[in-house]
């Protein structure tokens, strides 16, 4: 078959992705190299800024550990989830509908009520107060417990968008080979370790590799529970340059920096495809 | 080991519920309630007042209506562009790493860096600020496409491609095949696709703040009352968002269900 | 085949552009569109004095209340694409450097009997190669406090400390990377006799060895507090004094807070007396406006004396006409109205915001990194020379 005609069904997407990707992006890489002050292209003026500056070796530090951490506990929790709810439980339904709450929540709804909840004064607190405990300080710029809290925070918000990835696959997974498991006499933790997990392997290998990319641009997150310094990202560093200092060129740099990172890190995963 | 799976699933759903709780709660009870300490985890005094001043202090009508065809139109076009696309990554191993290539360039500026030039390029296109959002939807569409991607591929990779052949035999074309056997077969997916599209463009506000100025979908709104410190009229608002969010939840979750077609072949 | 296969797919998206474009490129009624950064509370008044606006001359107003983040974002993107919708733009006076080249300034002719009315030194801050913004409403920082908790505001520095050492915690900065922390950091060192313009001239040392001493106490999430932030950690009560400007009463208001317990006083004195920095609010027409004339007539509207004093009466706002009164804002805005006199433009000088980022770091490194303030400070200068 003609090579090309392969393509066909695929045309809408690439137009698509060439008319409103391609173009911004080659916008914000050239803005990159556009120096604010004088308008001077090709210049390099926005990275020696850029790579002058403390706090964006901090956010490069913390693009990389936050996502990690965040897609870690996301993933597993989502197949968790989707392993505990594809089983016949009872009201699963129900309890699938609640699991996907958090996402279903806008996200300057969800992080505004997570700042409530971890303020100093906020539920938490109140919380560990009832009980008897002392309050902790959640979200301090500088500490590691504030690293963990917005970790919490965002998986709690994302971890239902791989649950019903996860749930999909596994709803794909004719029934016969579990069946033809259990009757075999195999367990439910060897049933998940031998059958259900090499199944779900691609799907898991998507859900990393989508994950991990939208996680390398967490911004909204980070931004508003610890403000654009205590715990610096790429993209909230990139925001905090256009927004407090009006200097669109670093902005544009600090955002392509974090581009080529998620092509480095990502990788090993682009390369092997998510083609199984 | 199964009442151990049934309690961690009712503690993930009650640490689920939290948020929207409290997001409840801050809408029916007055503001200075949201501040108090120690915070209250039920309503001392519920009240209407923040859904009564709401109409005063934004335009929530168009914002509803405008989110909600936004949305719609999201999910129309980003399953239209992505279906055909998934199915013949499905089947096609080369077009599917160029495909896979491709949506993860999609995935590589974050929202802030594309923002600014998508916007231009709706103004100069007559797009923007559109009273129908239609800038605004196919924005949405490049968020959502990977997620749409990817389920509707994984979705028809689980359908053997031997009964398209087998269709195909029979006499069918190729479209034909793909409509009659494979897209019915392909149903969970297609529920989990809408749902999480719907979601992302419901919910969307980055660029629905730079795109939309005067006609402002809800998103944008809810930021507005955050930002101005106004967290019971924010509340309302997200707590009206919701009833739309969970209701398409509702209505789609029967589907992700539904067991596929025990395959042969596989 | 394959066209079958794509054809419905496609045509329901067509059918759905095609709609779109119908209706949206249908000639709609001209409108002028203002975005200007009001609080929820404030739009009923003021949608009431743009109502008479358009009675009198015929247009539609549409007026969006917008962040000033949002609106310089929007302006931002109208000027990259070369059009727009945005006749009118309220900015803050920390973005019109910045925005300036996407805002056309006004002929002096235009605008003669504002420039008359209004105060000089407002005018000065919107004048950024020609006349481009003019002020719409005036701003300086008071200090917000709880009046349950402290009883009587600290009147001057040593009260000040005494008050941080009493409520550990519980006083807070707006420690942010940002020009609002230049904000809280300038009037100290005016009030000790700085310049303002040398970094570690006499009472520039003052004020940071002050800023040492409160170092200690001050609420741990300084280092990442903004205007809204440090105005949210108050009405949550995990704070009893900052600084902040006109805007939070009116927030603490509606929120039921204001004008018990949280209230307004002038700063606490210094060495050498009081000073605050000025800021507001500043309108300009964008490049881009689609109806430049009616913009222009808006503007004259809105700073006519009349108009200036019905929303510093009603939403008790600073005007910038030297000819419309402080209204009395009660308990609220006592703090602010007694400062008006001690108010201080900052620095004007083309290499400004370099220097407002060196305060900046030499207070987070001070406060936050518990540096010397002295070494701290004289190694700012030298940096500053060398880079002159």
């Amino acid at each position: 078959m003609p090579r090309l005609r392969a393509w066909a069904p695929a045309a809408p997407l690439l137009l698509y992705l060439a008319a409103f990707l391609v173009q911004p992006s080659l916008y914000a890489v050239k803005l990159s190299f556009t120096d604010t002050l004088t308008g001077h292209f090709p210049s390099l003026a926005n990275f020696r800024l850029v790579t002058g500056d403390g706090l964006f070796w901090r956010a490069l530090a913390g693009n990389v550990l936050l996502p990690a951490a965040i897609v870690a506990v996301e993933v597993a929790g989502g197949l968790a989830l989707a392993v505990l709810l594809a089983a016949r439980l009872p009201g699963r339904r129900l309890l699938r509908a609640i699991v996907v709450v958090p996402f279903a929540l806008p996200e300057v709804v969800f992080l505004t009520v997570m700042r409530y909840v971890f303020a100093p004064r906020g539920y938490a607190n109140a919380a560990l107060a009832a009980a008897g405990f002392a309050p902790v300080d959640w979200l301090v710029p500088g500490r590691v417990l504030t690293f963990f809290t917005v970790v919490a925070v965002d998986a709690w918000h994302v971890t239902p968008v791989v649950f019903l990835m996860l749930l999909a696959a596994l709803a794909s997974i004719p029934d016969e080979i579990a069946e033809a498991a259990r009757l075999d006499g195999a367990g439910a933790l060897r049933r998940f370790a031998f059958i259900t997990l090499p199944l779900l392997r691609p799907a898991l290998l998507s859900a990393v590799l989508l994950r991990g990319l939208d996680a390398l641009r967490v911004f909204a997150t980070p931004l508003m529970l610890t403000g654009a310094e205590g715990l610096p990202v790429l993209s909230t560093y990139a925001y905090h340059q256009w927004s407090d200092y009006g200097n669109d060129g670093a902005a544009a740099a600090a955002s392509s920096l974090l581009a080529l990172l998620s092509v480095v890190l990502t990788l090993p995963l682009l390369r092997r495809g998510t083609a199984p | 080991m199964r009442r151990i799976a049934l309690l961690v699933v009712l503690a993930v759903a009650a640490a689920d519920l939290l948020p929207l709780g409290l997001v409840l709660k801050q809408a029916f009870t007055p503001e200075r309630e949201s501040f108090a300490w120690p915070p209250t985890w039920l309503p001392r005094t519920l009240t209407l007042e923040n859904v009564r001043t709401l109409r005063e202090a934004v335009e929530i009508e168009g914002g509803l209506g405008l989110s909600a065809l936004v949305a719609a139109l999201t999910v129309a076009a980003t399953l239209a562009i992505a279906l055909p696309a998934a199915w013949v990554a499905a089947r096609r191993p080369a077009v599917d790493r160029g495909l896979d290539r491709a949506l993860v360039f999609a995935r590589l500026f974050p929202t802030i860096a594309l923002a600014i030039p998508l916007a231009a390029l709706s103004i100069r296109v007559g797009l923007y600020n559109s009273p129908l959002g239609t800038g605004l939807w196919l924005a949405h569409t490049l968020l959502a496409l990977p997620v749409a991607f990817l389920v509707l591929r994984g979705g028809f990779r689980s359908v053997p491609a031997e009964l398209e052949e087998a269709a195909r035999l029979d006499g069918a074309s190729t479209a034909g095949a793909f409509w009659r056997v494979s897209l019915p077969l392909v149903r969970p997916s297609l529920a989990a696709a809408s749902m999480l599209v719907f979601l992302v463009s419901w919910d969307e506000f980055g660029f629905s703040l730079l795109l939309q100025v005067t006609n402002r979908p809800l998103p944008p709104l809810v930021y507005y009352l955050t930002a101005f410190g106004h967290p019971g009229l924010a509340s309302a608002v997200a707590a009206l968002m919701l009833v739309p969010a969970v209701g398409v939840l509702l209505v789609l979750e029967p589907a992700l269900r539904a067991g596929v077609f025990a395959g042969s072949g596989r | 085949m394959l066209c079958d296969l794509v054809w419905p797919m496609r045509a329901r998206t067509a059918v759905a552009i095609a709609a779109s474009l119908l209706v949206c490129c249908r000639r709609e009624r001209p409108s002028l569109t203002a975005a200007v950064a009001l609080l929820p509370s404030e739009l009923p008044v003021y949608r009431a004095v743009v109502a008479d606006f358009e009675r009198a001359s015929g247009l539609r107003v549409v007026v969006v209340p917008q962040q000033y983040a949002d609106i310089r974002r929007a302006l931002a993107a109208e000027a990259v694409a070369g059009s727009g919708t945005l006749d009118l733009v309220e900015l803050d006076v920390y973005a019109l450097a910045s925005a300036a080249p996407h805002v056309c300034p006004f002929e002096p002719a235009e605008v003669k009997s504002e420039l008359d009315a209004l105060s000089a030194d407002a005018v000065r801050a919107g004048t950024i190669d020609g006349l481009r913004f003019l002020p719409h409403r005036l701003g300086w920082q008071a200090v917000v406090y709880d009046h349950a908790v402290l009883g009587r505001p600290p009147d001057d520095w040593p009260e000040l400390l005494a008050v941080a050492r009493a409520h550990p915690g519980k006083v807070a900065f707006k420690g942010s990377l940002y020009e609002g922390l230049t904000c809280d950091v300038l009037p100290f060192v005016w009030a000790a006799g700085g310049s303002g313009d040398v970094l570690d001239d006499a009472g520039a040392l003052a004020a940071f060895r002050f800023f040492a001493e409160l170092a200690p106490y001050l609420h741990p999430e300084s280092a990442t507090f903004r205007e809204p932030t440090v105005a949210e950690a108050m009405a949550r009560g995990e704070i009893v004094l900052h600084l902040n400007w006109p805007f939070v009463m009116s927030l603490y208001a509606s929120q039921g807070l204001s004008p018990e317990p949280v209230r307004s006083a002038p700063l606490p004195r210094g060495p050498r007396g009081r000073a605050t920095v000025l800021g507001g609010g500043y309108l300009g027409i964008p490049c881009n406006a689609p109806h430049r004339a009616a913009a222009l007539r808006l503007v004259h509207h809105l700073l006519a004396h009349d108009v200036q004093t019905e929303l510093a009466r009603r939403l008790g706002w600073f005007s910038p006409r030297g000819d419309v009164a402080v209204a009395d804002g009660g308990e609220a805005l006592a703090g602010f109205a007694a400062m008006r006199s001690e108010v201080r433009p900052r620095p004007a000088r083309p290499d400004y915001a370099a220097l407002s980022r060196r305060w900046q770091e030499a207070f987070r490194a001070v406060v936050f990194e518990h540096r010397d303030p002295d070494a701290v400070l004289h190694a700012a200068a030298s940096d500053a020379a060398r880079d002159r």
